[in-house]
């Protein structure tokens, strides 16, 4: 009876955990902890990350970087007409 | 049983979770009462319970309760034990028992129920460990992770026991787990501080150095390591800082993951402490990166971690914190200045006289970020600017000032190091360095300062030109001089002829030889008596006198040869007489450079028409042209640099020229062949294509561009690669270009594994392709027109990749040009109106492929072909006729047997599909508009 009046108020999910029943392998440690001969490890390929999962070097790169003169780093492209006079 | 109520209750909510521990210790004590064997009983039967919990899947807040429970049950246990053992004691009469005492006692960890139980928990998950049932194996180590730190003390054996286990599941296949795992180690002490451990773990191959075998530098491994950034981020705000760790922790501000690098900016920190015991280069790395994140929001953290706790921990004295930054030598202050005024800071007191009597680079850095902010258009609150900065006299004094003292400045003089005995060298507090900057600073506020007052303008006027022609003068700081000169000039053609007067009498200080002839006609009596001159040696001459021709009056003895604080010639009084020759022209050398620097200069600050202005011809023809000419190297440079600025100023003149400069670029040296490019590609976009059509352009369009093409090939000289695809690029955007093998070039070049290592390039480009497809839809159909075949090339270039190569599989290559030939993506001004995309782009692709796959060729081209059609856009308001005819292509090709294999078949019968419902689309609505 606690428990009805708790579960409705909660999340949606109806799920809970049943302490109370007898349950033939979850009582069982051996079964629950039971190994297998799979990994359960990474594999060494995955072990490690070249890079450090670092970003590469930003360069910065941008659209002032294309839109301004080599030569005049000041003047625009949009002072084309200025310059042609 | 008693125990299983408490379980059941204790999913539902935390909130009771209090009432239940205390309700369920009791039940352990009366159990302990009762002898071991009912205190096994309930050993067993809670563990009993707690299993139940491991099983449940991760995201399940009803097994995150539970063992949210058994941790605070933990907690409460040994409090429980503590306070029931005072109690005891006191009531024993103990009552002057000082607390240390106690907490000693406490640390012995006597056998109790408690440690028993604890002892015998743990041994019982960690048994879970090696679970393989991942979802025990990350309950497990998730409740390892909550409680190991409620646990006062560890049995050595346990302890050692659950070392190792955790350590392997550091490395579990499941990264939450490894998560779960690493957050338990940093619980169980490791990470706290770096104590010494011994190197227990043999079995797995380390064998990069000795701190891969403790814990805590498998952590930090791990912090770079691990592929999962969950992991990083468990680490990165867990682990402690330590010198050690200390390093690692910030490296993570360049993390591939956006978050965790924020987190570093957001939490570590500010958990630091102090900013100040970070070492310089690393809060210069620090900021830099954070401010220059490509994520706002690491932009942001990094701004408040400046703004907020830096400042603050020089208890709010900026100047103090530029002081711990290189202001001088790196642009990260600059940074974090603007963010610092933007964040609402602001200088309530005019900066008085005697802030400007003695400088320091920081001080003027203030003030130089102050008011570049204050007058910065589109700040609103200029804070009352024009009261807190010195009037325009005064700061031209001010620069003067400092200029003297840049000139008594010892190692920042190249030509002039004879001066010194002379001068009693006038106490120079600063390094040239740090005197050079302070100008710098100052003539950028000249750069922004109101020049209301014309009385203030003319002195800074004058000031200028007097500086100007004096030789030793840094290069960067002429630059800004002539920058600052062009401001209060009046006009562009005043501005060029006090520079020519400069240039000439720069020029002056060296008698010209004969392949220089000088820049002004009248120069020819001054040449002539040079040369007469017996000892064929230079004599000093005063700068300030604005015409050359009263040269021979001038040549009188060197050392009164003093007008300014400034001179430049002692060199020869030394030298000179042991090789007058070699000395001469190397001082004719340096002094023909500086014209050249002060043309060039001048030339940036200059837009009008070369032929227009009189100046302007007399020096191309007087200086430049001559400089081109010139044997020396340096000055031929120097002097292609002037000629390439001028042609940017008049068309036929670059006509003539583009032949030179294609050449440069051609036999040039790299930085040569870089200059060039520079220079060509300035010209095509200020003067456009048109100008191969004209008969002085000795070279044609196509070679200039396929010099280029060529280049961007040449992966032995990645400078000029890099630039060469830069040049192209600008070119494309400019519409100078629209060549499809070009374009081809260009993307062939972005994802070739030869450039792998050009990181310059491959930034450029990644910027460059999507704008130039998406800004345009005739650049779009470029693109889509050169995909199929492009794609060609890279397959085979990945095919035939050497071991060791990376490069981006050609899949993927075909999902990114899919992506730049989207015409959804294409830029319109109005983004909500789609009758305008040119939905035919795909359509037409499409078409190419299906072409390209019955026509021929490999299987594995095929299959990749194939998989791109399903990454197409196919909408109903393309043109009927194309889908249709695009629908019976692929028909034919299905029924053809042009494809064997079964992915490549399906990807083409779900392509048929997607048509056939579209087709099916366009025969119940053609009206219809959208998709």
């Amino acid at each position: 009876a606690r428990e009805a009046a708790v579960r409705p108020r909660k999340e949606k999910t109806p799920f809970t955990i049943d302490f109370v029943t007898p349950d033939e392998n979850l009582d069982d440690t051996d079964k629950i902890f039971a190994t297998s001969n799979a990994s359960v490890s990474l594999p060494k390929t995955q072990i490690r990350n070249k890079t450090r999962n670092l970003l590469p070097d930003d360069k910065h790169f941008n659209s002032r970087q294309l839109l301004r003169l080599f030569l005049k780093p000041k003047a625009m492209l949009r002072s084309k007409k200025m310059i042609k006079g | 049983k008693a125990i299983q109520n408490i379980f059941v209750s204790a999913q539902g909510t935390t909130a009771t979770h209090r009432k239940l521990c205390v309700s369920l210790r009791a039940t352990q004590e009366k159990c302990a009462q009762e002898g071991m064997r009912a205190e096994k009983a309930f050993c067993v039967e809670f563990t009993r319970c707690l299993n139940r919990a491991l099983v449940v899947k991760k995201g399940e807040a009803v097994g995150d309760r539970i063992l949210k429970f058994c941790d605070l049950f933990i907690r409460h246990i040994y409090e429980k034990e503590a306070k029931d053992r005072k109690a005891a004691k006191t009531s024993d009469g103990d009552v002057d028992m000082g607390g240390e005492e106690e907490q000693e006692e406490e640390e012995e960890m006597p056998n109790s129920c408690t440690t028993r139980f604890t002892r015998y928990l743990l041994q019982h998950l960690s048994k879970g460990l090696l679970a393989a049932n991942k979802i025990v194996r990350f309950r497990v180590c998730q409740f390892f992770a909550l409680t190991l730190s409620s646990i006062p003390a560890l049995e050595e054996n346990t302890f050692a026991n659950l070392k190792k286990g955790l350590v392997r599941r550091m490395y579990d296949r499941e990264s939450n787990i490894r998560v779960q795992a690493s957050l338990a180690l940093m619980r169980l002490g490791f990470g706290v501080a770096d104590e010494e451990e011994e190197s227990d773990f043999d079995d797995e191959d380390d064998d990069e150095g000795l701190v891969q075998n403790t814990v805590v530098g498998r952590l930090v491994d791990r912090l770079s390591g691990d592929n999962s950034a969950d992991v990083r981020r468990a680490i990165l705000l867990n682990l402690n800082h330590t010198p050690l760790t200390l390093p690692h922790l910030l490296e993570r501000s360049r993390d591939l993951d956006a978050i965790t690098r924020r987190l570093v900016y957001s939490r570590t920190l500010p958990s630091l402490g102090d900013f100040r015991l970070l070492t310089i280069s690393m809060r210069e790395k620090i900021l830099r990166w954070g401010l220059q994140d490509r994520d706002p929001a690491v932009r942001k953290a990094a701004e408040r971690a400046f703004v907020d706790n830096w400042v603050s921990n020089a208890d709010g004295d900026i100047l103090e914190v530029l002081e711990r930054l290189d202001v001088v030598n790196s642009k990260v202050a600059e940074m974090a200045m603007e963010a610092y005024w933007q964040h609402g800071n602001s200088i309530d007191k005019p900066f008085g006289t005697e802030y400007w009597e003695d400088l320091t680079p920081e001080s003027v850095f203030l003030a130089r970020t102050f008011h570049d902010y204050c007058r910065d258009p589109e700040t609103q609150n200029d804070h009352h600017i024009d009261e807190k900065m010195p009037e325009v006299t005064h700061l031209a004094f001010i620069i003067q000032k400092n200029a003297n003292l840049l000139m008594d400045s010892p190692p920042g003089v190249p030509v002039n190091p004879g001066k010194n005995g002379k001068n009693g060298n006038v106490n120079p507090p600063k390094d040239a360095a740090e005197v050079e900057f302070i100008v710098e600073q100052l003539l950028l506020i000249a750069m922004k300062s109101d020049y209301g007052d014309e009385i203030g303008r003319r002195k800074m006027f004058s000031l200028l030109r007097e500086l100007l022609a004096i030789v030793d003068l840094p290069e960067a700081t002429v630059s800004r001089i002539i920058e600052v000169m062009r401001k209060v000039s009046g006009g562009e053609r005043e501005f060029c002829s006090v520079t020519l007067e400069i240039i000439a009498e720069v020029h002056d200080t060296i008698a010209p030889e004969e392949d220089e002839p000088a820049v002004d006609g009248d120069d020819a009596d001054s040449f002539h008596s040079a040369q007469s001159e017996p000892e064929g040696r230079p004599k000093p001459k005063a700068k300030a006198k604005p015409k050359p021709k009263p040269k021979k009056a001038k040549r009188v003895v060197d050392s009164d040869d003093e007008m300014m604080d400034v001179d430049e010639d002692d060199e020869d009084d030394e030298d000179g007489e042991e090789d007058p020759e070699e000395n001469r022209a190397i001082k004719e050398m340096v002094t023909n450079l500086r014209c050249l620097f002060i043309a060039q200069c001048m030339l940036e600050n200059v837009e009008g028409d070369l032929n227009s202005n009189a100046h302007l011809t007399t020096m191309l023809n007087g200086l430049i042209i001559p400089a081109v000419r010139s044997q020396e190297a340096p000055i031929r440079e120097r002097g292609l640099r002037c000629l390439g600025l001028c042609c940017l100023l008049d068309k036929p003149l670059a006509e003539e020229n583009m032949a030179l400069f294609a050449h440069c670029f051609n036999k040039g040296h790299e930085e040569l062949q870089i200059e060039a490019a520079h220079i060509i590609s300035d010209i095509l976009v200020v003067h456009g294509a048109s100008l191969f059509e004209s008969e002085k352009c000795q070279i044609e369009q196509k070679t200039v561009f396929k010099m280029f093409g060529k280049a961007i090939k040449l992966d032995d000289s990645p400078e000029a690669q890099a630039v060469s695809a830069e040049v192209l690029c600008k070119l494309f955007l400019a519409k100078v270009i629209d060549d499809d093998d070009l374009l081809k070039a260009t993307v062939i070049a972005y994802f070739d594994a030869a450039t792998n290592d050009n990181l310059t390039l491959r930034q450029t480009l990644s910027y460059f392709l999507p704008v130039y497809c998406h800004s345009r839809d005739d650049n779009q159909i470029r693109m889509q027109r050169i995909t199929v075949s492009t794609l060609h090339t890279l397959i085979s270039i990945f095919a035939n990749l050497d071991e060791g190569e990376e490069m981006v599989t050609p899949s993927n290559i075909a999902s990114q040009l899919a992506d730049w030939t989207d015409p959804r993506k294409v830029f319109r001004l109005d983004a909500s109106d789609q009758s305008k995309v040119n939905w035919d782009v795909h359509i037409d692709l499409a078409a190419d492929l299906a072409a390209k796959i019955a026509s021929g060729s490999t299987k594995e081209e095929k299959k990749i072909l194939c998989q791109m059609l399903g990454k197409l856009v196919i909408s109903a308001s393309c043109t009927p006729e194309k889908l249709q005819e695009l629908s019976e292509q692929t028909t034919e090709l299905i029924e053809s047997k042009a494809v064997t294999d079964a992915v490549s078949r399906n990807a083409l019968i779900k392509f048929q599909a997607s048509l056939e419902k579209v087709l099916a689309q366009q025969a119940e609505g053609p009206g219809r508009e959208r998709s």
